[in-house]
């Protein structure tokens, strides 16, 4: 029969497009960077520097709170309404994520910042563009004897953003690629891969003379683990939709097998995500080899794969509904 | 009451796309004016008034509301089609406002057909018509110029202007749709025949697909005739909506109901199945008919149609067991075969033969008011009769019409001079036809679209091209228009008043026509003032001695104000009771009601017929030797083409809809419906484009594979495939009528659908 | 008590014939690109007994009783009023489109005039204030819509539901759509 009912192009399941997966990316990105840098500024302290110049704390320290305003724009921008977003900072609904995501980031954003001014403190001292903010580290100072109180919750907060661009896909009861307790869990430990590989690549980049090698390879052997359980976690998304059946079973098994995505799964986010950085760590940086090259090539890879995890995810998510 | 609302704020409202850029581009069209005069004064409460979105003529009522526009709806005073309206019916609005409308006359600068056109005031327009309209009349006479205006209210104006000119040929637009079975009726019941479909228990339906061919009222009743468990069963050669909501569908082969049909008739009187009684009553020349449908057994002909003897024997069964509650339904586009006349004849004698006609569920004569009032007592109140303003006598013609109609031998008798067979002018106009001493010199074409609508594309535009004048009063540049030397901007009925109409089904009915909603937009004007006018300027004024319409309603109802007044408020009104003449109960209601009417009840408590019931039609059989019924097969197509056929989707009305841009957002392109067998055959796939193509043309269009159709036939809904190029949406689809033959139906007159195509992937 | 307003399509009655699609956009201002309501002509599908038939697919909001849309929706925008209407409030939006990715019914889409998203409202704000059934159901000319109070037992909508039984798309969903399907007979989905 002819379609006589019209146009069905306001029926594109693509109701989210790139930008939400490049947001999900970055927030996910800044969240692990900043667990990262908090993880090398605690736990690497027998070097003869003050873990606080490690090259690792200094990359998270600016990753962290640039990707995730970078992507907070992007998601601003990419609102339909980009004018009336103050809306989400007057009018809240607690039942939806996205408002709890809001006040996620309504707090983790000034920490990151200020977590920042800290760090690079000597830096600004020095640039006379940045005198003004001066005062601003001098009045945080002032709160020193919190330090650890913040950023232990600074940590906990990282856990909440990383976690909750899982969350915010997860409540979408019709699209079961994402209506799975997994995919928060799935976002979290790859958003720590992802700051893990950022981190090591801004800081190898940037920051070379404070890299201390012994935070490099602590950081290597974190993202193997972590690696190492991204893939479990892909597999109990895939077999819980199968084990879950009806539009679920056959949304997996066509996110699996049909078209463009299902390339982009297999090659990208297991191939390039997941494999390739395993081959890197078993075969050139095997017993923790500390070859710039390779580490700069593997972090990069991780990256690609983070990404494409995501844009899989959005978009496969929306495409393969079982219905 | 009067509510103003401005176009722009309107449009800022409501029209998101920016659809109205570059479109302006024919002088005298609604874009092309400024959007300060885009204003329109009209009433904020609702009323009634008469859908023309179609020519099914459903009573609506509209208003004007606030900041938005115009509301349609159905008029809820109306019974049958209970308040509704279709798609069509509810996109007048954008009717109204469509920036392709005429809004002032405009008139060719270049060919036919190139489009190059000038806007002209009024006044032009009229002297450069009756100027032209002199000149022809003083080379070839005026008998040569024809004047073709769609059924209903415009022809009234123009016919009488026409003939007040001089010329006998007039014309409706029956001969492409209907015409053979009012041909049918008049032949067979004295009359039209009406179909009770609501009260049927069962119904044979041969292409007449009322659910996507929209009529209000009959959609109604089929859908309540089916919840009530009627069995439809419809014959059909692809999956129609009909089909699909019927209780049977058989896949006849196209062009060949006539088989069928006398198949079933033959079951019917060799089974004895037929209502003995009522028939030796009431009809005449059955012995005659008897004889004639001998020949078609079941057997003899399923090879024809293609439905096996068993299943015509078995449906024939079913429905005499069911009569007199069963409707063979006699269709409404009647352009499906060869042989109308016969066809539609021999569908409307079996409802006789089972004697299923003025009975509850059957067919039943249409009682206007002298047909009521002729039964009424003396002292009983009459149904009101409309008058019809006294004018001059029309000036004698001593030469034929080309259809011939009124001469003692026509073949065409049974048709009225106001229906005509203009489908007879394009060919009257590039030869003269036998009998007839002249040729077709200009054309006046009224709310009619030849150049889309008439069978075989070539012809028609040839024929235009070969003539002195051609004139259309359209709300629109049509195909038509675009053929035109000059081109008058009708108003949409939304912007007149128009008058009274008379009718009736069970018994008699009136309507106030149309009353305006919004005040006309632009320099459009209503037909019944551009014929005043025109005719003012021809020196022929004093046939038209009314000021305006309401001066022409007060004439029609005499001094009958009350009914006037009461029309203008509610819409239509109904006189006395319903009444079937051979329904006891029905009988006896309207005697309780006219008790004068008494003394035309017989003795079993009917009223009779006011005239035989005719099986065998004497002046056919004189006029042309086909009293009886018979079937001469026809050969549509070559073995190696597939039948072609169209039909009407439910967004689209005939070949006037290429500017509405709310019902061509809803189907843009009408796709070619193609069996998945067949279509393998030709290597094409579901949404290919391909061509449909034979002898006469050549259409572009996209492939729908369906299992929903014959595989020897392609289907496209019609009204697609626009030749003007300056429709919104022309150029898509298949133009059904480039590829259809140029036939003239024999008695009837009628135009052909059914013709054979080959297809291929482009 | 509140009134729990909801509708009835009968795929029996419906004929796919658009009029309660251009109803719609004729009293809702509907911008011409983009639908509230489309009904689809789905098939033709064959029946065992070989005859065969369309189906035929509401397209609109479902009304949820459950409503995804509100759930997600970040700034309370998307609302359900005291009658059970789902609705958007357009000046709070900030077009998230949260709530279009969380409809199961694909129900909503983006005004390009408003750039919220949009949908059906049961014509709440066109004419149900003035007491007038919505657009979609006064002019479908089988009369297949039924709209009304559910909580009204004499409603005529509580009638029909009371006689025919009826279906909700995606029921799996547990979203309680307040519209109800009656199924094709001769299709024999449910009888
Ligand atoms: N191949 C093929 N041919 C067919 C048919 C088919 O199914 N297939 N159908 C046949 C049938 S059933 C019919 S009835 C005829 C119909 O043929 P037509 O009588 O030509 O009918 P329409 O296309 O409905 O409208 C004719 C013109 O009237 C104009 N019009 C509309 N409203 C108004 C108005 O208010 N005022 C004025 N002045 N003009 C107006 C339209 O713009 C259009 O140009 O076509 C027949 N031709
Ligand atoms: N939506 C809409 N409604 C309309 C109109 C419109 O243009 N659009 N026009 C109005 C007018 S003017 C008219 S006359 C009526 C027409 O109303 P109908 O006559 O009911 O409609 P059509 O679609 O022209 O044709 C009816 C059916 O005939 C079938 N058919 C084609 N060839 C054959 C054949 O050889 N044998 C058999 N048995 N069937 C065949 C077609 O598949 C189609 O389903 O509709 C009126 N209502
Ligand atoms: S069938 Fe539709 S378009 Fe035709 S007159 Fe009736 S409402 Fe108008
Ligand atoms: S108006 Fe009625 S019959 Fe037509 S498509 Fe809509 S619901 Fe179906
Ligand atoms: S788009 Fe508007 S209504 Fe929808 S969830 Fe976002 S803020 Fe709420
Ligand atoms: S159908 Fe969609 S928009 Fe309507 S109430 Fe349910 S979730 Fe909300
Ligand atoms: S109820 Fe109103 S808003 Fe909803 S589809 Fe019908 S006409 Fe449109
Ligand atoms: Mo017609």
């Amino acid at each position: 029969m002819n379609p006589i009912w019209g146009s069905m192009e306001q029926y594109n399941p693509i109701v989210w497009p790139w930008p939400i997966a490049v947001y999900l990316f970055l927030a996910g990105l800044s969240a692990g960077s900043i667990m990262v840098a908090l993880l090398v500024k605690w736990n690497r302290h027998e070097g003869e520097h003050n873990t606080i110049w490690d090259a690792m704390v200094k990359a998270g320290a600016i990753l962290a709170p640039v990707t995730i305003i970078v992507g907070l724009l992007l998601l601003i921008f990419d609102l339909k309404k980009p004018f009336d977003f103050y809306w989400l900072l007057i009018s809240y609904n607690f039942t939806s994520v996205m408002t709890l995501g809001v006040l996620a980031l309504f707090v983790y954003t000034p920490i990151v910042l200020i977590f920042m001014l800290l760090i690079f403190e000597d830096t600004i001292r020095k640039v006379k563009l940045f005198s003004m903010l001066i005062p601003v580290i001098e009045f945080i100072k002032g709160f020193h004897s919190y330090a650890k109180i913040i950023e232990y919750s600074l940590f906990g907060i990282a856990i909440v953003v990383g976690a909750y661009t899982g969350f915010l896909l997860s409540a979408i009861q019709a699209n079961p690629m994402w209506n799975t307790p997994v995919l928060p869990l799935l976002f979290l430990t790859s958003g720590v891969s992802a700051g893990i590989a950022a981190n090591i690549l801004v800081g190898l980049m940037f920051f070379k003379s404070s890299i201390n090698k012994e935070s490099i390879k602590y950081l290597l052997v974190m993202d193997l683990r972590v690696i190492m359980t991204e893939l479990p976690l892909i597999l109990v998304l895939f077999v819980g939709m199968m084990y879950t059946g009806g539009d679920s079973l056959v949304a997996a098994k066509q996110a699996l097998s049909t078209g463009y995505w299902a390339k982009v799964f297999w090659f990208g986010v297991i191939g390039v995500g997941l494999v390739l950085p395993l081959i890197i760590a078993f075969t050139a940086l095997r017993n923790h080899a500390y070859k710039v090259g390779y580490i700069m090539i593997n972090s990069f890879v991780v990256l690609c794969g983070v990404m494409m995890l995501r844009f899989y995810i959005v978009y496969a998510g929306q495409l393969f509904t079982g219905v | 009451m009067s509510k103003e609302v401005n176009r722009r704020d309107f449009l800022k409202l409501s029209s998101g796309t920016a659809a109205l850029v570059g479109l302006s581009s024919i002088p005298g069209t609604l874009g092309a004016i400024s959007s300060e005069q885009k204003r329109f004064n009209g009433s904020a409460k609702f009323v009634p008034s008469v859908c023309e979105m179609c020519t099914s003529s459903c009573t609506i009522e509209a208003r004007v509301e606030n900041g938005k526009g115009v509301f349609i709806r159905g008029n809820p005073n109306d019974k049958s089609r209970g308040g509704r309206v279709c798609a069509r019916g509810g996109s007048g609005f954008n009717q109204l406002y469509d920036p392709m409308r005429l809004i002032n006359p405009i008139m060719r600068v270049g060919e036919r057909g190139e489009g190059k056109w000038k806007e002209v005031s009024w006044d032009e327009a009229y002297t450069f018509i009756a100027k032209k309209l002199e000149e022809i009349k003083e080379k070839y006479g005026a008998h040569t110029v024809a004047w073709t205006a769609r059924s209903g209210w415009t022809k009234v104006w123009f016919h009488h202007l026409a003939q007040a000119y001089g010329s006998p040929n007039i014309f409706g637009h029956e001969a492409t749709c209907p015409l053979a079975y009012g041909m049918s009726g008049k032949d067979i019941y004295g009359s039209s025949i009406g179909r009770d479909f609501a009260k049927a228990k069962y119904i044979i339906n041969m292409g007449h697909n009322v659910f996507e061919g929209v009529v209000i009222s009959y959609a109604r009743q089929y859908m309540s005739a089916l919840q009530n468990g009627a069995k439809v069963v419809t014959l059909d050669p692809r999956l129609s909506m009909m089909a699909a909501k019927s209780s049977e569908w058989h896949k006849i082969k196209p062009g060949h109901d006539l088989p069928f049909v006398l198949a079933f008739m033959n079951v019917l009187i060799t089974d004895e199945l037929y209502d003995k009684e009522f028939v030796a009553k009431n009809c005449e020349g059955f012995e005659e008919l008897k004889n004639s449908v001998k020949e078609y057994t079941p057997e003899a002909m399923a090879k024809e149609c293609d439905i096996d003897a068993g299943t015509i024997r078995r449906l024939a069964h079913e429905f005499a067991a069911a009569a007199p509650k069963a409707i063979f339904d006699y269709g409404h586009r009647v352009t499906l075969s060869a042989q109308e006349m016969e066809l539609r004849r021999a569908m409307m004698m079996i409802n006789a033969l089972v004697g299923a006609v003025e009975k509850e569920g059957g067919y039943y004569l249409p009682k206007n008011s002298k047909f009521y009032n002729a039964l009424l007592g003396e002292d009983d109140p009459k149904a009101p009769s409309l008058k019809k303003p006294k004018t001059p006598a029309y000036p004698k013609v001593e030469v034929p019409r080309i259809d011939r109609i009124g001469e003692e031998d026509c073949e065409y008798f049974l048709a009225s001079k106001g229906q005509g067979i203009t489908t007879l002018v394009p060919k009257a106009a590039l030869n003269e036809l036998p009998g007839v001493p002249y040729k077709i010199h200009g054309w006046f074409i009224v709310r009619n679209n030849p150049v889309m609508n008439y069978a075989n594309l070539e012809t028609v535009l040839e024929a235009i091209k070969a003539m002195d004048l051609v004139v259309a009063v359209d709300y629109q540049v049509s195909d038509t228009a675009w053929y035109a030397d000059i081109v008058l901007p009708d108003t949409t009925y939304l912007e007149r008043d128009q008058e009274i109409t008379a009718g009736g089904g069970k018994n008699p009915s009136f309507s106030i026509g149309r009353q305006k909603v919004v005040e006309p937009i632009g320099n459009s004007k209503p037909t019944w003032l551009i014929a005043k006018e025109l005719a003012e300027k021809m020196g022929l004024g004093e046939y038209f001695p009314w000021a305006d319409v309401e001066d022409y309603r007060l004439q029609q109802v005499g001094d009958d104000i009350d009914l006037l007044a009461e029309l203008k408020l509610k819409g239509l009104k109904s006189f006395g009771v319903p009444l079937m003449l051979q329904d006891k109960k029905s009988v006896a209601k309207f005697v309780k009601k006219f008790p004068g009417a008494a003394a035309k009840v017989n003795e079993e408590g009917l009223i009779d017929f006011p005239k035989k019931i005719q099986l065998f039609s004497h002046k056919l059989e004189k006029v042309s030797g086909t009293g009886g019924l018979s079937y001469n097969p026809y050969k549509y197509k070559e073995v190696d083409e597939l039948f072609f056929i169209n039909g009407k989707s439910a967004v689209r009305t005939n070949g006037a809809g290429a500017n509405n841009v709310w019902l061509n957002n809803l189907l843009s392109e009408a796709a070619a419906w193609i069996h998945p067998n067949t279509a393998k055959k030709f290597g094409i796939k579901d949404g290919d484009e391909i061509e449909v193509y034979n002898k006469y043309a050549t259409q572009r269009g996209h492939a729908m594979l369906t299992e929903g159709i014959r595989e020897d036939t392609v289907f496209a809904y019609f009204g697609f495939g626009h030749v003007s190029k300056k429709l919104r949406f022309s150029g898509k689809g298949i133009h059904s009528n480039s590829l259809y033959p140029s036939f003239t139906g024999k008695n009837s007159g009628m135009d052909l659908h059914v013709v054979g195509v080959k297809i291929r992937k482009v | 008590m509140a009134k729990k307003y909801g509708m009835i399509h009968d795929e029996n009655l419906c004929i796919g014939c658009q009029a309660c699609s251009i109803a719609c956009r004729s009293e809702n201002d509907i911008p011409e690109s983009v639908y509230r309501l489309q009904v689809r002509v789905l098939g033709p599908k064959k029946l065992p007994d070989g005859n065969m038939i369309f189906e035929f697919h509401r397209q609109s909001c479902v009304h949820c009783e459950n409503t995804p849309c509100v759930t997600v929706c970040p700034t309370g925008a998307s609302f359900v009023d005291e009658n059970g209407i789902s609705l958007v409030n357009t000046d709070i939006c900030v077009g998230c489109l949260y709530c279009n990715a969380a409809c199961p019914y694909d129900a909503r889409f983006v005004n390009p005039i408003t750039h919220a998203p949009d949908k059906c409202t049961f014509c709440k704000e066109s004419r149900l204030g003035r007491g007038e059934e919505p657009a979609c159901v006064s002019v479908c000319p089988t009369e297949a819509i039924v709209f009304g109070d559910i909580n009204d037992p004499t409603s005529k909508i509580s009638k029909v539901l009371s006689q025919r039984p009826t279906y909700h798309q995606r029921a799996d969903l547990g979203t309680e759509p307040k519209m109800f399907i009656v199924p094709n007979k001769k299709g024999g989905i449910q009888s």
